[in-house]
């Protein structure tokens, strides 16, 4: 039976959302999904985070109190919500923004520096869709074909649109092979 | 992200496309957390149905807006949370009094009070009892999924305006924020009143109408209450609706609705795994209430556990139905707290011991 607990965290503006929303997006042609993000009391400069649920049963809660994947975008995400992995889980952090090693007992810690690459790339914005794809390539929870025409769908696909598509499709590659390279 | 029919949304937006394709072209908000996504959807969506969005100056002016909407023949939406409801109660009443259809949803927050953002269910009382002054009553559905926002704002739409009443749509915050996908029905066509009672300037030379709740002649009021009673009893047996889950042979039956039913359904699942008979009735009308069916299990069920996010409010109703045939004992959470699955589980086992 295969089952997804996600949580996803990282500053305001980071996108970390916008993983969540991509992940249950593609998620959802082939099993059950919810996406539930964080709202109420919130502050600037604080955390924005969100929580995918992946099952092929009926989701109880769309809250994740134990994460099967932690996805953490910067220190702040990473002090709070990196006690929630699971036993077995895996955390990806965004070593660019994160001073701690991540090491725990309970799980794998995987470290991507994220924002360094997307900079590298020429826009830091695309750093979400590098940890994305670091994230497919442990979980494969999305298939190609899905997540191309879902990428598109969910940028637009206005010709305006074409460079962002491509940009994010690279981020996502380079993300896969950075993720490749640690096994 | 309405392009496929099959799409990623949330509870809130599900609830107001539903609307929209049983046949809503008149929508009036006003913001409040957490339904806030309900009023820009539509801002966004009407638009695109020849419909009509409009943002009214507070709860209180939304609502006069969808009385005179539907007087004049629409079946109309409105929607807040908690205390934005509170402030809408003079106009349900009055809904009510004219015999005039209405969709009102309710995305559910902590209270008393301002409360807080976060996920409750102690509005139960006010949707099922009225909630305004005077005799009355509003069908109120209960949706747990987003599939079922969509799906039960269709059918309110109809019921509204088969029956000429307020129809109150309750959920939570976390039925309305939370994304699920959901298969969407075909758009309908406008929903209308129909011209035998609604307000057409006369058209055609009719004689006129008149739409009030104000009866002043001696014993007018008592003939239009007894009317208005006599509607609610056949709403009372012909709108029960509710999903029964491994009840028939359950010697421990669980009552929930909204997010706590999606909790419980587990906690039976699970216990169903480990060889203990337990089950699930989970209201879909809230009123009218299932008494029936849960007076039915009380024969087998001899234990009864509520699972709701307020202090206790469905449990009433269910002692009520089960007449002391069966022990009713409650688990609830409050003040934004939601049910643990751990915890059901746990109450589970302990009073099958």
């Amino acid at each position: 039976m295969m089952e997804e607990r996600i949580l996803i965290a990282g500053a305001g503006g980071q996108g970390a959302l916008t993983i969540g929303k991509f992940v249950a997006r593609v998620g959802m042609e082939k099993h059950r999904v919810t996406y539930f993000p964080s709202y109420g009391a919130e502050v600037r400069g604080g955390t924005a985070h969100c929580h995918v649920v992946m099952s092929d049963t009926e989701i109880a809660s769309p809250v994740v109190e134990r994460a099967t994947v932690l996805v953490l975008m910067n220190q702040m995400s990473y002090d709070r919500f990196a006690e929630r992995l699971d036993e077995g889980g895996l955390m990806l952090l965004n070593s660019s923004m994160i001073d701690a090693d991540g090491a725990t007992p309970r799980g794998r810690t995987v470290r991507i520096p994220a924002t360094q690459l997307a900079g590298e790339m020429g826009d830091i914005r695309v750093a979400n869709m590098i940890l994305t794809g670091a994230l497919n390539h442990f979980k494969r929870i999305m298939d190609d074909e899905a997540l191309l025409r879902v990428m598109q769908e969910m940028l637009g696909k206005e010709p305006s649109k074409v460079k962002l598509f491509d940009l994010n499709k690279t981020a996502f590659r380079i993300g896969a092979e950075q993720a490749a390279k640690l096994g | 992200m309405v392009t496929a029919e099959r799409v990623l949304i949330t509870g809130n937006e599900a609830a107001a496309e539903g609307a929209v394709r049983g046949g809503c072209r008149f929508y009036f908000g006003y913001p409040i957390t957490p339904q806030n996504d309900v009023p820009e959807y539509m801002s966004r969506r009407m638009p695109e149905v020849g419909g009509t969005f409009l943002q009214a100056e507070s709860e209180l002016a939304a609502i006069s807006l969808c009385h005179g909407a539907a007087a004049a023949g629409a079946v109309p939406m409105t929607s807040s949370s908690s205390p934005g409801i509170s402030l809408k109660q003079e106009g349900i009443s009055y809904l009510a009094g004219c015999e005039l259809p209405a969709l009102i949803l309710n995305v559910q927050r902590g209270g008393p009070g301002l409360g807080d953002v976060r996920c409750a269910q102690g509005d139960y009382w006010q949707a099922t009892r009225g909630g305004g002054h005077g005799d009355y009553f509003c069908l109120v559905l209960a949706p747990y999924t987003a599939q079922e926002c969509c799906d039960l704002a269709v059918l309110g739409m109809h019921l509204a305006e088969k029956w000429r009443n307020p129809v109150l749509l309750l959920t939570d915050q976390q039925v309305g924020q939370m994304m699920e996908p959901v298969t969407l029905p075909p758009l309908g066509p406008e929903a209308v009143g129909d011209p035998d009672w609604a307000l057409t300037g006369a058209a055609g030379g009719r004689p006129r109408h008149f739409i009030h709740s104000y009866c002043g002649r001696p014993n007018e009021l008592v003939e239009w209450n007894e009317k208005l009673i006599a509607k609610y009893q056949r709403m009372a047996t012909e709108e029960v609706r509710y999903e029964a889950v491994e009840a028939d042979d359950a010697e421990l039956l669980l009552v929930a609705y909204g997010t706590s039913a999606r909790l419980a359904k587990a906690a039976v699942t699970a216990a169903r795994a480990r060889g203990h008979k337990v089950g699930l009735l989970r209201p879909i009308s809230l009123w009218p209430f299932p008494s029936g069916a849960i007076a039915e299990l009380a024969g087998t069920a001899r234990k009864m556990l509520v699972v709701e996010m307020s202090w206790g409010q469905m449990v009433e109703d269910v002692r009520l139905a089960v007449n002391g045939r069966a022990d009713v004992e409650l688990l609830n959470t409050f003040g934004g707290a939601v049910p643990r699955l751990p915890d059901i589980e746990a109450r589970i086992e302990a009073m099958l011991a």
